[in-house]
């Protein structure tokens, strides 16, 4: 009886032996890898799993949600060992989540929402992000005065962000939103320019802030001061980090601050939490979050007068 | 008698198509319908099809007085017809295409397909017992389409009349048999059969009884049995007893084209001519003859494989056109709506397109100059009395025949060389014609060599010296001098079908 | 009148709805120098137009011009990163634009393969070789303060782009309307079997097209990245559908039914003063949209009911 059991434990080591001889394969689904962050996480995920010795394929759909559906068919066909999810509601590929849970492989997701099958959804609360983007825009404008708001609610945590303006702007009454603007991708960048020249045609010196969901319509509403109205004393605030937000804040322009996700931390935090599932673990919780750093010229080491 | 047609009149603004045309037609007989290009045949096809209503004349379907109102109408009597230019569904099968437009079996509310092949494999039994159904007619053979269209005549209401245009056309010797017997098959099921065709052997084989149209009139009709073939012949010409003046080959011009050995039609036949300096030299032959892809190759818009084409001494390349303009080639094409005239373009650029280097600005720059566009436009329109107002409006507004003389004068200013006429004055009224033919023989005189075609004999004629005519993809005579009549061209015209046929 | 109408129509359809926004909106819309930035903000949707009416003027199309438009801006960036000179890096984009156009050219007319095919191939290479060449990312960094000068700006007091877009413009025009290479494009077009049977030859005509079409989209690549300082491989994404729809607007100014210069110019300035006096107006977007399908839809319509009319 006990040799059996000993004979019994010997196999399944060895089974779990041959499976870790080979490789662990590791596919990264996103319908944004243009988008720098997205495109960040991807990188420092790859990095993380390839430390780990998975081997990571990153697939991109374009911005079609479709053909990430079909993507992840795909992937679940070819049994991959784990999927992750970057910057995608899992609930829009709802029917493939549930269709790679059954043929029991683990998904996760970076910078998306948690969801049944699901094992955890790595994340900075874009709630939070949005609240203290407004709490930060707010309080540079003394608590009072107009805002352009640049919106893009087709992206969930874009979406939440804009949440987080809705309920901080109840706190503050003196704060109006003149102006909103839907940012079109692709090409948010002269989009927002182009609305915020409209914009400064009909409110002018009215505008005091620009509350931007994430920075690329910000540096396109920036262009749009320096060219339409560049004495205003407008403030811009966006989220996400941006490298060309960066060098705006950095160049003492209107553009103030950014908040940047944690995006390598976010990636390091879903790769360990695999890695345990991978090991027969569980994840720590369905829903993580990595708190955003905030980027002004003070941090960046300038002065501005 | 199931059809009877007395003095039927049809024109067309001022041209006659039918003026008198009689034919009677009994149920369970194949009737030959015959006749020139452009005699009335298809006029009155399209008479009874619902697609023309006649000016004048009666139509009796079963000794009662009729009239066809529309295609639905024609088809609710009985009525069938199969066009030359096939009309399936390219990946539907023989029993797929014989339902399209007809009332499907149903189940339910799905099509009964076992219904759908059940109905097709009992008349293909009948018709044409070796015809695959089951395979998308992309890939049948044109013989074997002709079949499917013959059974998609008899599916659904029970077919009285079918109407074949020129079945025959372009099968071989084989599959035309098999055609034939199934023309005869359906005449024994009760159906009349109107049976258009050129190839004089074929009637005599199959047909009962026979009609013969000539510009619009019934010139003969009668038992098959009672006429013989050159008796077809003199009802469909009606020219041999008028003798005309041919216009003499210039004596001492130089050859100003020479095409040799040019592999011509389906039997791997060669071609070879030459064209006179000043010379019109006419190509006749019967629809589907060949003709205008001769035209084509010589004019290089179709590239050929061997064999030369030369004009005054230089080779022109297979497939360049641009050889033949810079030789001094000039082209006027059959199809005016679509190989000739740019008609979303002005008239004045319709003139110039050719010859863009003629509207220049300056010499130098290829700058197109308006004052240049209306200067040619009204050189153009003195030249060849173009009746047009302005050089900027569009060349759909001017009439048939000035149509036609933009697509000479297309060619104009420069010296011609080489003039190729396809078909100069289709649809073009009776005055226009003769001011046409005047600048063809012009432009001859000018000392072009002109190859020209045309189906309308009076045309031919009038303007050539010489006749080549085609039948087959070959050369059946040359004709010139005394030599040039109707009844020897249309002889010739019928003859490659006869010699195949030991009996004639 | 209904020669006016489908004579000048779209025409008039833009100045009343400029007319109407100046109403409505006298201080921001209707100020001259908010007019002279529509042009600035139309330069790079009509360049892209424009593009796309000379070849339409031989009755093709081609799809790859928004994958050029981003390819445009991402390879120079790239070039610039990798050390080449401004004026060099844009004469390289253009030139491979060149070889796409090209390609794409000789595929539709020498094969005649229908255009849609072709240029949605030859677009989705273009696709992939962008995304290649930044591996997904937004480029920004190592861009000359020179070179962004070619995209901002004024110049004579006219935005410097407003100056690109009359540029490429008049040239278009001397090349479709003035030249004999666009009797030869519109022949083509108008009816590309007469066209050649009368010595037009279509091959090197209907390549030239094209290269058009791909430079010009190229260019505007590279100007919206002056413009807006870095490069997108998606960027050019949105230029597809406007620009089409500004040449069918224009298709419906000026000449019956043909792609024509100064019609895609009215086009293009349609969508573009809707997009410019909604938002100043705070329209939504969404409506934005909804109006500019609206009005395309209606400019065919009334130019059909026109020629019924007539």
């Amino acid at each position: 009886m006990k040799s059996i059991r000993m004979t019994l434990a010997a196999l399944a080591l060895s089974l779990a032996g041959s499976t870790a001889a080979f490789a662990t394969d590791v596919t990264i689904l996103t319908p944004y890898i243009s988008s720098i962050p997205t495109n960040e996480m991807a990188q420092s995920f790859k990095a993380e799993g390839e430390k780990r010795g998975w081997k990571v394929t990153i697939i991109d759909t374009r911005n079609d949600f479709g053909q990430l559906a079909s993507r992840m068919e795909d992937t679940v066909n070819a049994k991959a060992n784990a999927i992750v999810l970057i910057s995608t509601d899992p609930g829009q590929v709802g029917d493939q989540v549930d269709m790679a849970a059954k043929a029991g492989i683990p998904v996760i997701s970076l910078d998306g929402s948690k969801r049944a099958n699901v094992a955890v959804n790595v994340t900075s609360n874009n709630f939070e992000l949005g609240t203290q983007l407004s709490e930060a825009l707010f309080k540079a404008m003394g608590g009072k005065g107009n805002i352009v708001k640049f919106f893009h609610s087709a992206h969930p945590g874009v979406h939440q962000r804009e949440l987080g303006l809705d309920a901080t702007l109840k706190k503050y009454p003196d704060i109006k939103v003149i102006a909103d603007h839907f940012v079109k991708v692709p090409g948010p960048v002269d989009d927002g320019r182009v609305a915020m020249e409209n914009i400064l045609r009909q409110h002018g010196d009215k505008i005091d802030g620009v509350w931007a969901a994430f920075d690329d319509p910000g540096i396109g509403a920036e262009l749009a001061t320096e060219s339409e109205l560049p004495k205003s004393k407008l403030i811009i605030m966006g989220i996400d980090g941006n490298a060309q937000a960066v060098d705006m804040i950095k160049s003492c322009t209107h553009y103030k601050a950014t908040f940047r996700q944690d995006f390598p931390k976010m990636a390091t935090l879903g790769a360990e939490q695999l890695d345990k599932i991978l090991k027969g673990g569980k994840a720590d919780s369905d829903e993580m979050y990595v708190p955003a750093v905030m980027i002004t010229p003070e941090t960046l080491g300038v002065k501005c007068p | 008698m199931l059809l009877s047609i007395k003095a039927l009149e049809k024109r067309y603004g001022g041209a006659r198509a039918l003026g008198g045309a009689n034919i009677e037609v009994a149920a369970g007989s194949v009737h030959g319908l015959l006749g020139e290009n452009g005699a009335g045949k298809s006029t009155l096809i399209k008479t009874l099809s619902g697609l023309v209503t006649p000016d004048a004349g009666e139509i009796l379907i079963d000794g009662k007085p009729a009239s066809i109102e529309s295609v639905r109408h024609a088809e609710e009597l009985g009525f069938r017809f199969i066009h030359q230019e096939l009309s399936l569904v390219p990946h539907f099968t023989a029993v797929e295409n014989a339902f399209v437009g007809r009332a499907y079996p149903k189940r339910g509310p799905f099509i009964d397909r076992a219904a759908m092949a059940r109905a097709i494999a009992e008349t293909a039994r009948d018709i044409a017992p070796d015809l695959p159904l089951d395979v998308p007619a992309a890939r049948l053979t044109t013989g074997q389409k002709q079949l499917v269209e013959i059974i998609r005549a008899l599916i659904g209401e029970p077919a009285r009349l079918v109407v074949m245009d020129e079945p025959t056309a372009s099968l071989s010797d084989g599959e035309a048999r098999r055609l034939h017997k199934a023309v005869r098959r359906l005449a024994e099921r009760g159906v009349a059969v109107i049976f258009i065709s050129h190839r004089l052997d074929e009637v005599m084989e199959i047909c009962d009884r026979y009609t013969v149209l000539r510009n619009g009139v019934t010139a003969g009709a009668g038992d098959v049995s009672d006429i013989d073939r050159p008796g077809l012949v003199r009802l469909m010409s009606g020219r041999e007893e008028a003798e005309l003046i041919a216009r003499p080959t210039p004596a001492r011009s130089p050859v100003a084209l020479k095409v040799s050995d040019l592999p011509f039609g389906d039997h791997g036949s060669r071609i070879s001519f030459e064209i006179k300096a000043g010379e019109i030299l006419g190509l006749y032959g019967l629809v589907g003859a060949g003709r205008s892809s001769l035209m084509k190759i010589v004019w290089g818009a179709t590239s050929h494989r061997e064999g030369t084409i030369t004009l005054e001494g230089r080779a022109l390349r297979p497939g360049h056109i641009g050889d033949r303009i810079a030789a001094g080639g000039a082209y006027v094409p059959e199809d005016r709506r679509h190989e000739g005239l740019i008609v979303s373009r002005t008239i004045a650029e319709n003139l110039a397109i050719a010859n863009l280097k003629a509207v220049r600005v300056a010499p130098s720059l290829p700058w197109v100059g308006l004052a240049a566009l209306r200067r040619r436009a009204e050189e153009v329109k003195a030249a060849l009395s173009v009746k047009m107002g302005s050089a900027f409006a569009k060349p759909l507004t001017l009439s048939g025949g000035n149509q036609q003389k933009l697509l000479f004068g297309r060619w104009f200013g420069r010296p011609i060389r080489l003039l190729i006429l396809d078909e100069p004055t289709r649809g073009v009224d009776v005055g226009a014609k003769a001011e046409i033919h005047a600048v063809a023989r012009r432009f001859a005189d000018e000392g072009a060599a002109v190859l020209m075609t045309t189906s309308d004999m009076d045309e031919l004629l009038a303007l050539a010296n010489r006749v080549l005519v085609l039948a087959g993809g070959e050369i059946t005579a040359e004709l010139s001098g005394s030599s040039l009549t109707p009844a020897r061209i249309i002889d010739a015209a019928f003859q490659h079908q006869s010699r195949k046929d030991p009996a004639a | 009148m209904t020669g006016f109408v489908r004579r000048f129509g779209t025409l008039a359809a833009l100045i009343a709805i400029i007319i109407a926004f100046s109403i409505a909106s006298p201080d921001a819309f209707g100020s001259p120098s908010n007019l002279i930035n529509i042009t600035q903000q139309m330069t790079l949707l009509a360049i892209v137009a424009i593009g796309a009416t000379v070849v339409m003027a031989v009755g093709e199309f081609d799809l790859s011009t928004a994958s050029i438009v981003s390819f445009g801006g991402i390879l120079v960036v790239f070039l610039f990163k990798a050390g080449v000179p401004a004026p060099l890096a844009c004469l390289a984009v253009l030139a491979a634009a060149a070889v796409f156009g090209a390609v794409s050219g000789f595929v539709v007319s020498r094969f005649e393969v229908l255009s849609f095919i072709a240029t949605l191939a030859v677009g989705t290479i273009i696709g992939g070789i962008t995304f290649w060449l930044c591996e997904g990312a937004t480029l920004f960094g190592d861009i000359p303060g020179g070179f962004r000068d070619i995209g901002r700006g004024t110049m004579l007091g006219l935005p410097t782009l407003t100056w690109w877009l009359i540029g490429v413009a008049a040239c278009a025009w001397i090349i479709l309307d003035k030249v004999e290479i666009g009797r030869r494009l519109y022949a083509i077009g108008g009816n590309r079997e007469a066209a050649r049977l009368a010595g037009v030859r279509i091959v090197p005509n209907t390549m030239f097209a094209f290269i058009v079409s791909a430079v010009l989209s190229a260019l505007v690549g590279i100007l919206l990245t002056a413009r807006i300082g870095s490069a997108n491989p998606t960027g050019g994404g949105g230029y597809l559908l406007s620009a089409y729809a500004a040449v069918f607007l224009g298709m419906t100014a000026f000449r019956e039914g043909e792609a024509n210069v100064p019609g895609t110019l009215v086009g293009a300035a349609i969508i573009a003063v809707i997009g410019n006096g909604l938002t100043i107006l705070g329209v939504s977007t969404f409506l934005q949209d909804i109006i500019t399908g609206t009005i395309i839809l209606a400019a065919v319509l009334v130019r059909r009911a026109g020629k019924q009319g007539a």
